[in-house]
């Protein structure tokens, strides 16, 4: 189990984390939900002991990370978020290093690095260095260390990024599997599709702050009942902004990108929408798409952070 | 430990051709430069040597000097590229990871010198066991040199003025010893200067335990002082690298 009590991180007068507490179960996959400056990854730093809290406490397995870091460090493992390789050395001494330094047995070493590879469709790439790599097959080679490794630990740090979406399915199932094995796995993440596909539990981080945590589905489920319509209007959006918002029917609205696009909240879109589209039209603006939706794990971040991701 | 010295080994050998040249140049020089101007210096000036024997081992100081000395700009573009981030996630101790780049960057400089050996012991009677023993000599210099390379380079935290005091503290430290010329043809003040300077005293206690089974003495003030430059230089570039680590180089 891995345990967050009262954590903060500051640089100088800026509040990275603040009073972080949470408790990540054996075994499952907790994602870290928020944009970018949240706090996520300093929060995983620390938890690797590559930055100090500057208060409060992690554990892992009941061991505190500032007094045994290294202890902590042998249970753990993590794939950046900017995938760090030594660009003079190819693709497999890159993985070898790694499974070295986590001192892996020689003959298990050659052959998990052989089987990710493969899996990864980067055993013919194995030769290349790792600085004439693509982005996206940086990417693949930082979680491979972590795939190669399966620590009790792992912790993943925007795993898809750069990533088509061949590639992002494979990461994800092999995440999946991981967890199977029985590795704890910390995910952060910015991507709403990947936290929910992922993730057992969610925790909703914005400037540092825990606003929520839960999965998924209570996240969703703790939202007011109703439905979502998202709304693209051909012409002055500031008028159908001023229009909407008077609108009793229209609990909430969103400016999107692009600028023309509109998010709103209503109680049923099934009898709201009509009315909607016919106060739009005598205004004179012209809709050119409309989408209803089921709210998502978008909607559960903008409620409980008033952001959009 | 084993792990971070053997990634310094192995990357320096990715520079095939990098370190190839430069044993070709130093071979050059010692060959063309040195033993033209051997012809101009006159007998005894450089002791019981001839100056193209003399160029020929201090120029192995020379080779070790540029080979440890730039772990320190290693060791800055990990700070810089988030590579030591990962280093210090991994199961492996601050100490191990100072010590292991500490080492990393001496046995880059002795694999550098190995090659220019061979010349030497052409040029130079000697024998298996004064090399072996100006071996040592030369690798507790290089972990010197690793600390210094290392202090430098963590002193700066842009990489152009990096670069560039490297380049000029490389230059001034090789240029005012006696790595490449002797102490009696330099002006007074760079003679000041010279004795000053720790790479005078790695070149000197080169020659002399190299041939010293030739009748020459046991340089123990040379060795000495070299001894205290790696303890001084080795600390404080460990003390900083540690400073850094514990510090979190993303701060």
């Amino acid at each position: 189990m891995i345990e967050f009590e009262k954590l903060t991180k500051t640089f100088k007068t800026v509040v990275a984390v603040s009073e972080l507490s949470l408790k990540v179960d054996d075994g499952e996959i907790f994602g870290l939900l928020g944009p970018n400056g949240a706090g996520k990854t300093t929060t995983l730093m620390m938890l690797c002991s590559i930055l100090k809290p500057t208060s409060g406490t992690i554990r892992v397995d009941d061991v505190d990370v500032r007094l045994e870091p290294q202890r902590v460090r042998s249970l753990l493992g993590i794939a950046f978020q900017e995938p760090v390789l030594d660009s003079r050395l190819t693709v497999e001494k890159n993985l070898e290093f790694h499974a070295d330094a986590c001192r892996l047995p020689r003959d298990q070493k050659k052959q998990r690095i052989r089987e990710v590879l493969t899996y990864l469709d980067m055993w013919d790439s194995r030769t290349q260095k790792a600085g004439k790599l693509s982005g996206g097959m940086k990417k693949k080679v930082e979680d491979a260390k972590l795939f190669v490794q399966e620590p009790r630990v792992a912790i993943f740090d925007e795993p898809t990024a750069y990533l088509d979406v061949p590639s992002r399915l494979k990461v994800w199932k092999r995440i999946e599997s991981l967890k199977d094995q029985g590795s704890t796995i910390m995910l952060a993440t910015n991507m709403m599709d990947e936290a929910e596909r992922l993730s057992n539990r969610l925790g909703i981080l914005s400037k540092g702050k825990l606003e929520a945590e839960g999965s998924p589905a209570s996240l969703k489920d703790a939202l007011p009942r109703g439905d979502v319509i998202e709304i693209l209007i051909a012409g002055n959006i500031r008028s159908a902004l001023d229009y909407l918002g008077k609108m009793v029917e229209v609990k909430q609205i969103i400016p999107l990108k692009p600028p023309n696009k509109l998010r709103l909240y209503v109680g049923h879109a099934e009898t709201n929408l009509p009315l909607i589209m016919e106060a739009l039209v005598k205004e004179g603006l012209r809709v050119d798409s409309v989408v209803v939706k089921e709210p998502s794990l978008d909607d559960v971040f903008l409620h409980y952070t008033g952001e959009i991701l | 430990m084993k792990v971070v010295l053997g990634r310094d080994v192995r990357t320096f050998f990715t520079n095939f051709y990098g370190v190839g040249f430069r044993t070709l140049v130093v071979v050059l020089e010692t060959v063309i430069f040195a033993f033209i101007l051997s012809n101009a210096v006159p007998p005894g000036a450089v002791g019981r040597l001839t100056y193209l024997q003399f160029f020929a081992l201090g120029s192995l100081v020379v080779s070790i000097f540029w080979a440890s000395y730039n772990i320190g700009r290693d060791v800055y573009w990990d700070r810089e590229s988030g590579y030591l981030n990962y280093l210090m996630s991994l199961p492996i101790s601050r100490s191990e990871i100072i010590a292991g780049r500490s080492l990393g960057g001496s046995f880059r400089g002795i694999l550098t010198a190995l090659p220019l050996y061979v010349l030497a012991a052409i040029l130079v009677p000697t024998t298996a066991l004064n090399i072996l023993e100006s071996l040592g000599v030369l690798f507790v210099f290089a972990l010197g040199l690793c600390g210094l390379g290392i202090m430098v380079s963590l002193s700066v935290r842009e990489e152009t003025r990096a670069r560039l005091l490297n380049t000029f503290l490389s230059l001034v430290l090789i240029r005012s010893s006696t790595a490449i010329y002797p102490v009696v043809a330099m002006p007074v003040w760079l003679q000041v200067g010279a004795r000053l300077n720790p790479v005078t005293y790695a070149s000197d206690s080169i020659r002399s335990v190299t041939v010293y089974s030739q009748g020459s003495s046991v340089p123990v003030l040379d060795i000495t002082i070299v001894l205290i430059f790696a303890a001084l230089a080795g600390t404080i570039g460990s003390w900083l690298f540690s400073k850094m680590i514990e510090g979190g180089p993303t701060e």
